[in-house]
């Protein structure tokens, strides 16, 4: 049961076509003109609600999966937004969700171990709603731990040091490589 | 539409198609190379990144549950994304044998036959046996391991010069170390009149006469060979786009196949309507290396090795394996976004779920820079995968795993496994992914190394090509590609590529002298293709 309504983006959109398109259905420009304020004066701040609603949901599930700290999950989580991949489409299906698993207090509000418990449920949960937990997992290991949104930063949590800096000589090889290399078959490195 | 006729049209600019269109290009032939992909400028194009946008970009797959394979498509097709190893197929390879006894290669096409083309290959990719002091850490490692079990292991081939160690070889080499088709045959054939097109797909072939009741010559001089066969060629490379697409088609007298495994075999799919007499091997037989990996803690006294400093493949194989269990087995290593994206790994006994993601995850991630070393064996499989095509003829692959390849999946893993216990490592249990995350099945195959879906065969019944590459049937129309090599080689298979591409050109070209020269005032001229084409279209 979700303690909170979510709307998403694309939901908050279709309200507002269907409320822009209601004057033009009814012929009355004064209904029109005040469901168009009514429209502006209250859709977006529905609208921004949900997406304040689907970031802190997505906060949590990106630090669950992730060891990304508190208040640092904003290069990771832009690939929830990214339209290279299908999972761009479904994420609201994905908040709404974690918060219906997550029952009245919602899922960001849980304990690390109930969030954990609730990914891992997801991720072998049979169907479409299994692959939308399984892709999200891997994007958000991605956009973490390979920076795919900045291929300089790095991952300091796994010694990535990103590609800005060539490794230093002495990182490529030990000194004394004998000392590891034994016999060989061939004189070349060709099989015979 | 728009119709240009010349002499040879190649399709594809990977390791085959590149090596003919220079050498017929140099040969006086009027050449013309039309690549699926884009144009590709090794120092302004290529990144040192691990965006799947990019890589996505250039790098392509289809997959099944139980294979994956990965190509390119892009100008120099996977040259300029491979790891640059460059190795002769061993000797044992070539006399593998069908599960009903026939011999996998043609009669007379061994390594010793190979060879001098091989010689011509090296030459041209520059390829040098890696130096010890360049060994990256990973690959020492490796070494030390078979030093202590006392098992011979080789500093590996490679085409590259001046390796800086960045790498990010699988993304392309950002300072033109790695030795790509974009620095060799493709330039040579064009200095040499080629004209080469990007984003031009030749989607079907068809013959232009009947060449069953006008029979080709087999040898002649090259003006008098009739324009034989037709392509349908779409892209914005060769024709203005129209409605939405872009047609034009392309007449020659021969023509090379060079789109790759997956490619070529697509390509002729489509086209089957129009070759009927293509033989049934067509899309079967596909190999691909048996690739099969485990990776290990090592053990706490030893030296780190390490994932990501160094050139891609960490410098070191074994060929002790080969006549023992038919494979050769090397170290690997893999950035974060291909441990990430590809496996999951975890302790033994540890429950599967436990490491998938969170902090036991992340305590894996740390440990696989330094502490973790991965093999992989490459084995002398059977052709057991096949390439279909869909409704749209697009490929997709199929591999039923037999009883056969059951136990060479075990038995590889099992010899992998048994080095890393008996060094003192500690192997890794793993789940490997699909592009969606979920685990796949075991046993799953996943490489690059596809061959074999166009394969060489005296037989037509049993190859699509001959032992010169032209197809059964179709004189003049060529395989120059990995889909002739007609068996798994148990090492990178690109040198074979080349040298089986150079051993076709040269024979086609002593059959059919062409009589002209290459243009010298086109020698050397730099900048794109198109503004020289030779070719003259005209309205039909």
């Amino acid at each position: 049961m979700n303690a909170q309504p979510v709307l998403s983006r694309r939901r908050a959109l279709g309200w507002m076509v269907a409320a822009a398109a209601l004057p033009l259905a009814s012929g009355s420009g004064m209904i029109g003109c005040s469901t168009m304020r009514l429209a502006g004066g209250l859709l977006p701040g529905a609208a921004r609600g949900a997406r304040r609603r689907a970031d802190a949901v997505l906060g949590a599930f990106c630090r669950t999966v992730v060891p990304v700290a508190p208040g640092q999950e904003a290069p990771v989580m832009r690939v929830y937004d990214d339209a290279t991949f299908p999972l761009a489409r479904r994420v609201p299906l994905l908040v709404r969700d974690l918060d219906a698993r997550a029952g009245e207090r919602g899922f960001d509000r849980l304990s690390a171990a109930e969030q954990r418990r609730i990914v891992v449920a997801g991720t072998e949960a049979r169907g479409p709603i299994g692959r939308i937990y399984r892709g999200a997992v891997l994007l958000t290991q991605a956009a973490f731990y390979a920076s795919i949104y900045d291929d300089e930063a790095g991952c300091p949590a796994i010694d990535w040091p990103g590609a800005g800096a060539l490794p230093e000589p002495e990182e490529l090889t030990y000194p004394h490589p004998e000392a590891f290399l034994g016999s060989a078959s061939g004189a070349d490195g060709n099989p015979s | 539409m728009t119709t240009i006729e010349t002499d040879a049209l190649v399709v594809g600019s990977g390791f085959g198609a590149a090596t003919v269109a220079a050498r017929l290009a140099r040969a006086g032939w009027r050449v013309l190379v039309l690549e699926k992909g884009p144009r590709l400028d090794p120092l302004r194009d290529f990144r040192r990144t691990q965006s799947p946008a990019y890589l996505r970009r250039y790098l392509k797959s289809t997959s099944s549950r139980t294979l994956g394979l990965t190509y390119a498509e892009a100008l120099g097709g996977a040259s300029g994304f491979y790891e640059m190893v460059s190795l002769r197929a061993p000797s044992i390879a070539f006399t593998r044998t069908d599960p009903d006894g026939h011999a996998v290669w043609p009669g007379g096409l061994d390594r010793r036959a190979l060879d001098p083309y091989y010689d011509v290959a090296e030459r041209e990719l520059h390829v040098e046996q890696i130096a010890p002091a360049d060994v990256p850490r990973t690959g020492l490692v490796f070494a030390r391991m078979l030093r202590e079990l006392g098992h011979r292991g080789e500093r590996a081939r490679y085409a590259v010069r001046d390796c800086v160690g960045s790498g990010f070889c699988i993304s392309g080499c950002v300072f033109g170390a790695k030795q790509t088709l974009l620095d060799s045959y493709l330039p040579q054939a064009e200095r040499a009149g080629a004209v080469i097109l990007c984003e031009s797909e030749v989607r079907t072939i068809s013959p232009l006469t009947d060449l069953v009741a006008e029979p080709s010559p087999r040898t002649a001089a090259l003006p008098a060979v009739p324009l034989r066969y037709e392509a349908e060629v779409r892209g914005p490379g060769l024709a203005p786009v129209t409605r939405g697409e872009c047609a034009a088609r392309v007449r020659a007298r021969f023509v090379f196949l060079g789109a790759g495994t997956v490619g070529t075999a697509a390509l002729l799919l489509r086209s089957r309507p129009a070759l009927p007499r293509l033989s049934s091997a067509l899309g079967r037989h596909v190999s691909f290396n048996g690739s099969t990996k485990v990776a290990a803690l090592l053990p706490n006294d030893w030296p780190d090795a390490d994932m990501y400093a160094g050139r891609s493949h960490p410098g070191i194989v074994s060929y002790d394996f080969l006549d023992s269990h038919g494979l050769v087995v090397t170290a690997g290593k893999a950035l974060p976004i291909q441990a990430v994206a590809g496996v999951r790994l975890r302790f033994p006994g540890e429950p599967p779920a436990l490491r998938r993601f969170g902090p036991p995850h992340a305590e894996m991630m740390r440990l696989f820079r330094r502490r973790v070393l991965a093999l992989a064996a490459f084995g002398l499989t059977a052709g057991d995968a096949r390439i279909d095509i869909d409704a749209a003829g697009a490929p997709t692959v199929s591999l039923a795993v037999n009883d056969e390849l059951e136990r060479y999946a075990r038995g590889a893993r099992a010899l992998l496994v048994s080095l890393f216990e008996r060094a003192g490592f500690t192997p890794l249990e793993a789940e490997w992914l699909d592009s969606e995350g979920g685990v796949l099945p075991e046993p799953h195959f996943s490489t690059a190394h596809q061959l074999g879906s166009c394969r060489m065969a005296d037989d037509p019944a049993r190859g699509v090509v001959d032992s010169e590459g032209e197809a059964h049937g179709y004189p003049g129309l060529f395989v120059c590609d990995g889909s002739a090599i007609p068996g798994a080689l148990a090492v990178n298979p690109s040198l074979t590529i080349v040298a089986h591409a150079e051993r076709v050109a040269e024979r086609v070209i002593r059959r059919f002298p062409s009589g002209r020269m290459p243009d010298p005032s086109r020698a050397g001229a730099p900048g794109a293709a198109a503004t020289r084409i030779q070719l003259v279209p005209r309205k039909v």
